[in-house]
């Protein structure tokens, strides 16, 4: 007798429960499968490439500095004073995956053409878990002085090649492997290796929605010494542009020149000196794009 | 007693069954338009998602529109990022959604155009505010709901503050617009 109503009222909350729950749908998320975004927001972590790319149809303008040695002094204003490396360089995104560069460093007026391809996206469900890209670049010192005059074109040239894998970690941790091999077709009287293979970690963390610290380090090996590349800094961004300020190693933004000229952590009489070793230096990077895509995509 | 019971039992049933199917007559849509402008000096930013998901229901006087944000795109990925991780902060705040009523029930026997306000919540960046809205609804022929509206938002309310240097500008004054084909629900 009793049971008989409860059961009437169980099967009638069994109706009534549904709607109830209808009353404001469940936010589901439109999209769970995506490329992972904002991975590295400009296209080098300082020295080295990162796998930001430059998508379709927007360039990337980047003057990039490096100066003297902190150890230089207070006279050189810690080596801003001293001879600076400058890098002008303009990268145009040709596809989504693919851009192309062009790029001249002011030491040895290296006049470089470059790539990038992504190869590979990390997915949001982790169905990719890692960013893959191939860069290659390849220079050719222009500089006019008497011993460069005894090079051949083919003499002047040199190449560099790398696959960069990267991962977000975290909304705020970014990792990523360089992996590079460099050559030059001649080097100079007393230089013995073309030819450099290096291996590097770079990792990016956020601080504040706006501003990132960023870190990277390679080993460079050759056939007879292994030196570095290391550099750290933090990255400023503004929407249209991204400062990068750090201190590096590397007095050369093209992967071959840096390899090539990579450095132990020592001063000239052979003392680990951090001061002597590192140089301070800054990226700016301002993105441009030609096509107003939120009107007509 | 007993045999009352089973039958008042029943008759409860029947009633909430029906009750339910009226119910059951709402609209939905998962694939509406919605869009953002920011007309700034020196840019104009026009967000765009054709993942706006809306209901309504007539019988409960219900208006529930949201949409992931995540899927709002100006064009541009480096600056949808930008919008997403320095001002929607979609990691923490995924959706912008509205909640509400209208103020007065649309007449679902005519074929009209007819002009409606809805009153209600609106929510981004995980603060709400109560908004007013006018739009209007038409009632098609093959029973479905086409609905169209656009109100004005202060990005300020939402606790989204625009840095004032920023070369790229955005605009604290946005146009929402909304534009969906609800389909009658079949069940």
């Amino acid at each position: 007798m009793k049971s008989s109503f409860f059961i009437s009222i169980f099967v009638t909350m069994l109706f009534v429960l549904p709607v109830q729950v209808d009353a404001q749908m469940e936010r589901k998320p439109a999209v769970t499968k995506s490329p992972v975004s904002a991975t590295w927001k400009a296209p080098r972590i300082a020295v080295f490439y990162s796998t930001k790319a430059i998508e379709k149809n927007t360039m990337d303008m980047s003057i990039l500095h490096t100066f003297g040695p902190v150890g230089d002094g207070y006279e050189q204003l810690f080596g801003l004073d001293s001879p600076a490396n400058i890098r002008l360089a303009l990268n145009y995104g040709l596809t989504e995956r693919f851009s192309l560069g062009l790029g001249r460093s002011k030491i040895q007026k290296n006049v470089d053409l470059n790539a990038k391809y992504t190869l590979l996206e990390q997915m949001t469900d982790n169905s990719v878990p890692v960013t893959l890209m191939g860069t290659a670049n390849a220079g050719i010192r222009t500089d006019p002085r008497a011993f460069i005059q005894s090079y051949g074109i083919g003499d002047r040239l040199n190449f560099s090649g790398s696959l960069l894998t990267a991962r977000k970690m975290s909304p705020d941790l970014s990792l990523q492997l360089t992996t590079t091999v460099s050559h030059f077709n001649k080097v100079n009287i007393g230089e013995t290796v073309n030819t450099f293979f290096g291996a590097g970690l770079s990792g990016r963390y956020k601080v504040s929605n706006r501003t990132a610290l960023s870190v990277e380090f390679m080993p460079v090996f050759s056939s007879e010494e292994t030196n570095y590349i290391s550099s750290i800094g933090i990255d400023i961004e503004t929407g249209s542009h991204v400062f990068q300020m750090f201190f590096t190693t590397s007095h050369y933004y093209t992967m071959s020149q840096a390899m090539r000229f990579a450095t132990d952590f020592n001063d000239i009489n052979g003392n680990f000196s951090l001061l002597d070793s590192f140089r301070f230096g800054f990226n700016v990077n301002r993105i441009f794009w030609f096509n107003d895509r939120g009107t007509d995509w | 007693m007993g045999r009352f019971n089973r039958i008042f039992g029943v008759f409860l049933i029947l009633c909430l069954w029906g009750v339910n199917e009226i119910l059951a007559q709402s609209y939905l849509s998962r694939n509406g338009y919605v869009e953002f402008l920011s007309e700034a000096p020196q840019e104009d930013v026009l967000g765009k998602s054709n993942f706006l998901v809306g209901r309504i229901s007539l019988t409960d006087n219900e208006v529930d529109f949201y949409v992931d944000a995540r899927t709002l795109k100006t064009g541009i990925t480096y600056r949808d990022e930008h919008l997403q991780e320095n001002y929607i902060e979609t990691d923490k705040f995924p959706y912008a959604e509205f909640f509400g009523s209208f103020t007065e029930k649309p007449d679902p026997s005519s074929e009209e155009v007819q002009d409606v306000k809805v009153e209600g919540n609106f929510k981004v960046h995980g603060v709400e505010n109560p908004v007013t809205i006018i739009g209007t609804v038409q009632f098609l022929k093959n029973g479905n709901l086409y609905i169209k509206a656009n109100w004005p938002l202060q990005l300020s309310d939402y606790d989204i503050p625009i840095p004032k240097v920023l070369n790229y500008r955005l605009s604290n004054d946005l146009t929402l617009t909304v534009d969906i084909i609800l389909e009658k629900r079949s069940q």
